[in-house]
């Protein structure tokens, strides 16, 4: 199976979100992946870009987003980094999903994808710099990681009954 | 993001040709899908089986376009495929659209209304 990382650079501007997207999904599928779980991969990784680009830049072009993506036989792991704005807890800890409160909400539906999707999110801001890391293994059966998070971390998503739920069966 | 139209039965079909629905394009499919409605356009099948990628960017552009019809009138989709199905199933869109396998089945939906 293909393995090792890679890290990817783009400007702060939303275009460029499917370039990473792309690269990350081609990436997945050399390296033996479904379409189906090469398409969650992009997608949580499109998300997490989007959402630096949003939310950290609010959309002011001319800043860096860098994506760290590795792949393991065990596991996808994606790192999306900024110098931006932190995000508020608040938004990272959100426990339901804004689509099942509000089905007719514009917006609201990155973060819980992410969190869907894959099986370790968390949030970590130092040194002004934020990196959102985000796991999937690759192996329905895997244990997941329980892990503390360190000072200053967030971590969401990684509770099994709030996380894959209800992606199985895809 | 390009756009084919067809009108059958007083109903819109609009084909997405492009590959993505995502955080750059959503902003365009807003506003012609937008104009299509002031125009007078109430029924609408979308089709998305061009469509390889969505994003909660590209879904909430078709969640804004249907609230743009204000309960007068329906939206529904067709031809997606199983990636782009497994997010609306995920976020509980299949619930708010009704959706088709075959295009022809979502335009045949709305058709004659």
């Amino acid at each position: 199976m293909l393995a090792g990382s890679i890290k990817l650079t783009i400007e702060s501007r939303l275009e460029n979100g499917a370039l990473v997207g792309v690269a990350v999904n081609h990436i997945c599928r050399e390296a033996g992946l479904s379409e189906q779980e090469a398409f969650k991969v992009e997608l949580c990784v499109v998300e997490a870009v989007n959402n630096c680009i949003r939310h950290a830049y609010r959309e002011r072009p001319g800043n860096e987003v860098e994506v760290h993506f590795a792949l393991t036989p065990q596991a996808v792991i994606a790192k999306v980094a900024d110098t931006g704005r932190t995000l508020p807890p608040q938004m990272l800890q959100r426990p339901a999903p804004p689509g099942h409160e509000a089905p007719l909400a514009d917006s609201g539906r990155g973060l819980f994808i992410i969190q869907s999707l894959m099986d370790e999110v968390t949030y970590q801001s130092a040194g002004g710099r934020n990196v959102l890391s985000m796991t999937r293994h690759l192996d329905a059966l895997a244990s997941r990681s329980s892990a503390t998070p360190s000072p200053g971390e967030f971590k969401i998503g990684a509770n099994p009954r709030s996380g894959r739920k209800q992606d199985q069966g895809d | 993001m390009n756009l084919e139209q067809q009108i059958s039965s007083g109903a819109l079909r609009l084909k997405v040709l492009d590959k993505r629905m995502d955080a750059r394009s959503a902003p365009e499919f807003k506003e012609k899908v937008g104009a299509l409605i002031k125009a007078g356009n109430r029924f609408i099948a979308v089709d998305l089986s061009e469509v390889e990628f969505i994003d909660s960017a590209g879904l909430g552009a078709l969640v804004s376009v249907l609230k743009l019809l204000g309960g007068q009138g329906e939206i529904v989709i067709g031809g997606v495929r199983d990636t782009v199905a497994s997010l609306f199933r995920l976020t509980r869109l299949d619930k708010v659209f009704q959706m088709y396998p075959d295009p022809a089945m979502a335009l045949s939906a709305v058709s004659g209304r």
